[in-house]
C-alpha cells in the first residue's frame, strides 16, 4: 500500500533518480527488453550453441581432446596406418583414390545431374501450368504436389519394384543397374519436382504481361519471345531452384541409403561413420563438409531473393495465355508424361504394399500393414510419428510465430529484432543430418544442465521444429509484414498493451497462416528422416525410420506400406487444413477483403 | 504557459538529419498543420510527439510534464493515420472502445459513447459493422472517432485526408474543423496540401529540409511569407531577378524601385530575387501605390474555366527559374484588356504587394522545393 506521503519519502527521491537513466528503456518497455533477450536466448541455445559443438567436436577426439586436424587427416585418408601424418603432397596424390574423393565426386555428380534434370523438367511443367491453355490444371498442380506427402524413401522403394532386379520396366535400363547413381537420380527428381515446381511457378507468375504485348506487337517470333522475355525473367527464379534442389539432393540421405547400392556419397558416409563404426569425430567433418553446399546455396537464394523484389512492380500486369492449340497440345503431352512418371511411382508403391509377395504371388492382402510381426517397424512406429509430428505443430507453430511476431512489430530494440531475423534464417542452411548430429553433441553431453531435453520425444520434437524452422519463420513474417504497421502505435496511443493487441487483432488476423505454418510443420514431422536419425531412441522409433529399417532388413513391402501410411495422413492432414481454412475464410469473410 | 512546448528537438539517423533544433509552442485548443514537401520532417515531428520516434536532443513538455523520456502509451493522444489503421477483425463499435475500460458495468457507458462519437462524425447506425465495409470517408471518421473515445487532450493526424478522393476531403475538412472548434481538443495535422492546411488550420507551421521556414497564420503566411521556399510553396508566385542597392533601394532589369517590407538579411549590391502573386499583378495603374511598370508580349493565352491565365515573355535579364510572368483575369478583365498573342502591354506590380529575398538563399530553396 502506497500513501501519498510514500512520495514525498526521500528515499525514494533518490531511487527514482538513480533509476531516472534507465527509466527509458525500462519503462517504455521492460516487458519488449526481457522478451527479446529470452527469444535470441532460445534461439542461440536451440541453434548457434548445438552447432558450435559440432565445429568443436571436429577438432576433439572421442574423450573431448583438442587434436587439431586429426580427424580431417582421417577423413581424407591423410594418415598411414600407424595414425601418421603422409604430408600434404602425398595426400594429393592418393586423393584421387581416397574414399572421400569417391564420395565427394558421387555426391556433386548425382547432385548437378538431378538439379539440372528437376530444373529443366519442373520449368516445362511450369510453363504448361502457367502460359497455356491445357485442360485440368488442378489437377496438374495436385499430382506434382504428391511426392512432398511422403518421405523420400518412398520413391526410392518403388523405383526397386519398377526397375529392380525383378522390376516390371528393368528392360527400359538396357541392362544397367537401378541401384546406384541411376536410381538415386530418378528418386530425387521425383522427390524435389515439387520444391521446384513452386518456385519456378511463383516465377512465372510474377513476369510483367506488358513486356510480352509489346513483344507481340513488334511481331517477334514465340520462340525469340521466349529466349528473349520469359527465360530472362525467369533467371533468379531458375537459379533458385537449381539451388535448392542441389542442396536438397546432397544433403539427401534416404534415397541413397535405400536405392543407392554401393555407390556411397557424403550423406550416406556420415550415418556409416556414426551409426555403423560410431566415429562421431569423423561423422562431424563430414556434416562441416556437408554445410558448405548448403550454405553456399543459402547465400545464393538470399542474394537472388533481394534482387527480385525489384523486378516486379505494383504496376505489373498479370499475363493471361492466348489460345494456342499446338502449344497447348505439346504442353499436355508433356504434363501428361511427367505426371504419370509421379503417379506410376506412387500407385508402385501402393501396389507393392498391397500384394502378397512380389513379383511371385500378386494376391492382394493386408498383411503388409500389420508391422508388429516385421523386423523394425511397429505400429508405435507410426503412433510415434504422429505424437511427433502433433508437438511439433502445437508448439512450434506458436512459438515461430510468436518470435516472427517480436522481430517485426516490437518497438524499437532494432539490432536485437535483427539479431533474431538472423538467427532464424541458420536452420535453412543446416541440413538435417548434421542438426541431428549437433544436437546429439550438444543436449547429450553430460555437463549440460539441458541434458533433461535429451529425452526420447523431446529432443525429436525440438530437433524437428528447428529443423523447419526458416520456412515456417518466413511465412509468418511475410503475413506480418501485411498488417498495418501502425497497428502497434494506435494502441499504445489507446493505452492498450501490445500483448493485447496482440491477441485481439495480431493473431485473428493471422489465423489462416498460422494453420499453415502447423499443417507445414506436421507434415514436415511425419515425413522426416536426416533430422530425426541419430536422435531416436527404441521407445521412439518414428514411421520414416521404420521405413528405413524395415526396407534394410529386406522388409520391402512392409516398408513400402509404412511409407504409404505416411503418405495418406499427410494426404489426410493436407485435406483437413483445406477444409477447415475454407471455413474459416468464409466465415470470417465479412470482415476479410 | 503554453500546452506543448517543443524545445530544440533534433532528430538524427546514421547519415541523415531528419529534425534540426526544431521549437514550437502550442497553445490549448489551437488547431496547428504541419505542412511542407516530402521528407521534410512533418510526419518525423508529429511521431517524436507521439514517442513513437526518440528524438536524438530536445525537450517536449505537454501541460506542464516533461514527456521526452515517455513511452507512447503514458503520453497523452491519441492519433490518426493516412491508412486508417483500424483494426479489420473488429467491427465499428469494437474500434471505438478498443481504448476505453471495458467490463459489464461500463458497458452501457461505452455503447453510449460510441453512439455520441458516431452522430458526431455523421455515421450513425454502422458501429455493426465491419471496417472494410465502409467507405474510405467513412473509415477515416471511425478512426477519428476511436482516436478520440478516450477523450485525449491532444489529437495528431498523419496525413489523414490524402487517401481520400476530393470532394470526401473537403467535406471531412470542415467536419474536423467544427469537431475541433466544438470539443476544444488541440489538433496537429500533418499534411502536404497547402490548401487543406490553408482552410483549416489556426496556425501553419511551415516546415523544409527538417526546419520550420515560418510559423503564422494562414494569411500571414500567404500574404507575408518570409523566406522564398515559403513563397514558392504555398500559392502561385511569379520570380525574377533584380540586384539590393542600398537600404530598401533596388534595381529590377533598367528601373529602380523602393520596397517597403524587406527582411534584414539583404545586403548592398547583393542579387536578389523579387516575387509577385499573380493576382496582385495588374494591368491598370492604381493612383494610390506605387508600381512598377514592365512592357512585355503576351505568349500564352489559356482558358481556365472560372479565369483566364496570361503569359509574358519576361526580358532575359529578369528570368529566373521561368521565363514568363504569369497573371489570372477574369473574363471581365479579359474583354477590358483585349489580349491577343504576341500583343506588348503594360504590367503593373505593386510595390507593397512585392517581395524580396536573397538570390543565393533563394535558389537552393526553390530548387529544394
Amino acid at each position: 500500500m502506497l500513501s501519498d506521503s510514500t512520495h514525498s519519502n526521500p528515499l525514494f527521491a533518490i531511487w527514482k533518480k538513480g533509476t531516472r537513466f534507465l527509466q527509458k528503456d525500462f519503462q517504455t518497455n521492460l516487458g519488449g527488453f526481457f522478451t527479446l533477450s529470452l527469444a535470441v536466448a532460445v534461439l542461440c541455445l536451440v541453434i548457434l550453441l548445438p552447432l558450435s559443438f559440432l565445429f568443436i567436436k571436429s577438432f576433439q577426439d572421442q574423450d573431448g581432446l583438442f587434436i587439431g586436424w586429426f580427424n580431417f587427416a582421417e577423413y581424407f585418408s591423410l594418415l598411414d596406418e600407424q595414425g601418421n601424418f603422409i604430408g600434404l603432397l602425398e595426400g594429393l596424390r592418393s586423393f584421387p583414390d581416397s574414399a572421400v574423393a569417391v564420395s565427394l565426386g558421387n555426391s556433386l555428380q548425382i547432385s548437378l545431374i538431378s538439379a539440372v534434370l528437376v530444373t529443366s523438367l519442373a520449368l516445362l511443367y511450369a510453363y504448361g501450368l502457367s502460359r497455356t491453355n491445357i485442360p485440368f490444371k488442378g489437377a496438374w498442380k495436385v499430382v506434382a504436389q504428391i511426392p512432398i506427402l511422403a518421405p523420400s524413401l518412398l520413391p526410392a522403394i518403388s523405383l526397386f519394384y519398377l526397375f529392380g532386379n525383378q522390376g516390371i520396366l528393368k528392360g527400359l535400363l538396357m541392362g544397367e543397374s537401378i541401384y546406384g547413381p541411376i536410381g538415386i537420380v530418378l528418386g530425387e527428381v521425383i522427390w524435389t519436382f515439387p520444391h521446384a515446381l513452386m518456385i519456378l511457378l511463383t516465377g512465372l507468375s510474377l513476369s510483367d504481361a506488358r513486356l510480352y504485348e509489346a513483344a507481340e506487337s513488334m511481331k517477334v517470333s514465340k520462340m525469340k519471345i521466349f529466349f528473349t522475355v520469359t527465360l530472362p525473367g525467369m533467371k533468379y527464379p531458375l537459379i533458385s531452384t537449381f539451388f535448392v534442389v542441389f542442396t536438397l539432393v546432397i544433403t539427401d540421405f534416404g534415397i541413397p541409403k535405400v536405392i543407392g547400392g554401393d555407390y556411397s556419397v557424403l550423406a550416406t558416409d556420415i550415418y556409416k561413420q556414426v551409426v555403423g563404426q560410431q566415429n562421431f569425430q569423423v561423422g562431424s567433418v563430414i556434416g562441416l563438409i556437408l554445410l558448405f553446399p548448403a550454405l553456399l546455396s543459402f547465400y545464393v537464394d538470399r542474394r537472388i531473393q533481394r534482387k527480385q523484389v525489384a523486378l516486379v512492380t505494383a504496376k505489373s500486369v498479370v499475363y493471361k495465355s492466348k489460345k494456342n492449340p499446338k502449344l497447348d497440345a505439346i504442353f499436355l503431352v508433356i504434363n501428361g508424361l511427367i505426371a504419370s512418371a509421379i503417379l506410376s511411382i506412387l500407385f508402385m508403391a501402393a501396389f507393392a504394399s498391397l500384394i502378397e509377395f512380389w513379383p511371385y504371388n500378386l494376391s492382394l492382402t493386408l498383411s503388409n500393414y500389420d508391422f508388429d510381426q516385421m523386423d523394425g517397424g511397429s505400429w508405435e512406429a507410426f503412433r510415434n510419428s504422429l505424437e511427433m509430428a502433433g508437438w511439433t505443430a502445437l508448439f512450434g507453430t506458436p512459438l515461430i510465430f510468436s518470435f516472427a511476431y517480436l522481430s517485426q512489430k516490437m518497438v524499437g530494440f532494432r539490432r536485437t529484432k535483427n539479431l533474431i531475423h538472423l538467427l532464424s534464417m541458420i536452420p535453412l542452411a543446416v541440413p538435417g543430418m548434421v542438426l541431428g548430429l549437433a544436437y546429439v553433441f550438444f543436449f547429450n553431453h553430460p555437463d549440460n544442465p539441458l541434458n533433461f531435453l535429451y529425452d526420447g520425444m523431446t529432443i525429436l520434437v525440438l530437433c524437428t521444429i528447428v529443423h523447419f524452422y526458416t520456412v515456417s519463420h518466413l511465412t509468418a513474417v511475410t503475413a506480418l509484414k501485411q498488417i498495418d504497421s501502425e497497428f502497434e502505435a494506435v494502441s499504445a496511443s489507446l493505452k492498450v498493451t501490445q500483448l493485447v493487441t496482440f491477441f485481439r487483432v495480431t493473431v485473428p488476423i493471422c489465423l489462416p497462416v498460422i494453420l499453415d505454418i502447423s499443417v507445414y510443420l506436421f507434415m514436415n514431422a511425419m515425413t522426416t528422416v536426416s533430422a530425426v536419425i541419430f536422435l531416436y531412441s527404441s521407445d521412439t522409433t518414428l514411421a520414416s525410420i521404420a521405413v528405413l529399417n524395415m526396407d534394410d532388413a529386406g522388409d520391402t513391402a512392409p516398408a513400402a506400406a509404412m511409407a504409404m501410411m505416411i503418405l495418406m495422413t499427410s494426404a489426410c492432414v493436407r485435406l483437413l487444413h483445406l477444409v477447415i481454412t475454407r471455413k474459416m475464410i468464409a466465415r470470417t469473410q465479412s470482415w476479410r477483403k | 504557459m503554453s500546452y506543448l512546448q517543443i524545445d530544440g528537438v533534433s532528430k538524427q539517423y546514421d547519415d541523415f538529419t531528419a529534425l534540426q533544433s526544431i521549437s514550437l509552442t502550442v497553445e490549448q485548443g489551437e488547431f496547428i498543420c504541419f505542412l511542407g514537401p516530402s521528407g521534410c520532417g512533418k510526419t518525423t515531428l508529429l511521431r517524436t510527439i507521439a514517442g513513437l520516434e526518440e528524438q536524438t536532443t530536445g525537450r517536449i513538455i505537454q501541460g506542464g510534464q516533461d514527456i521526452s523520456d515517455l513511452p507512447p502509451s503514458k503520453r497523452d493522444f491519441g492519433i490518426v493515420f493516412q491508412s486508417y489503421a483500424l483494426f479489420p477483425n473488429l467491427t465499428v463499435a469494437q474500434n471505438i472502445v478498443y481504448g476505453l475500460k471495458q467490463g459489464r458495468k461500463k458497458k452501457e457507458r461505452n455503447a453510449q459513447r460510441v453512439n455520441d462519437l458516431l452522430a458526431m462524425m455523421e455515421i450513425p447506425d454502422q458501429g455493426h459493422k465491419y471496417p472494410s465495409q465502409l467507405s474510405g470517408g467513412q473509415q477515416q471518421r471511425v478512426a477519428v472517432a476511436r482516436a478520440l473515445a478516450p477523450e485525449p487532450n491532444l489529437l495528431l493526424l498523419d496525413e489523414p485526408l490524402s487517401a481520400l478522393d476530393a470532394k470526401v476531403r473537403e467535406h471531412l475538412r470542415k467536419q474536423m474543423k467544427s469537431i475541433q472548434r466544438e470539443l476544444g481538443v488541440t489538433f496537429i495535422l500533418v499534411t502536404h496540401d497547402q490548401e487543406e492546411a490553408i482552410s483549416m488550420a489556426d496556425r501553419i507551421v511551415v516546415m523544409n529540409q527538417g526546419r520550420i521556414e515560418q510559423v503564422g497564420t494562414p494569411t500571414e503566411i500567404y500574404e507575408k511569407p518570409n523566406s522564398a521556399f515559403v513563397a514558392d510553396f504555398i500559392g502561385q508566385m511569379n520570380f525574377f531577378r533584380g540586384q539590393s542597392i542600398q537600404g530598401n533601394a533596388f534595381r529590377m532589369g533598367s528601373s529602380t524601385l523602393k520596397l517597403e517590407h524587406i527582411g534584414e538579411n539583404i545586403c548592398s549590391g547583393e542579387e536578389v530575387l523579387f516575387c509577385i502573386r499573380p493576382e496582385k499583378v495588374s494591368l491598370w495603374p492604381d493612383k494610390l501605390q506605387r508600381s512598377s511598370i514592365l512592357q512585355l508580349k503576351v505568349s500564352h493565352l489559356e482558358f481556365r474555366g472560372s479565369y483566364c491565365r496570361v503569359e509574358f515573355v519576361l526580358p532575359q535579364e529578369l528570368r529566373f527559374d521561368r521565363s514568363t510572368l504569369y497573371i489570372d483575369l477574369t473574363e471581365e478583365e479579359m474583354q477590358r484588356a483585349n489580349l491577343t498573342l504576341g500583343k506588348n502591354t503594360d504590367v503593373y506590380l505593386p510595390h507593397h504587394q512585392m517581395h524580396v529575398f536573397p538570390q543565393k538563399e533563394a535558389v537552393q530553396a526553390v530548387v529544394a522545393a
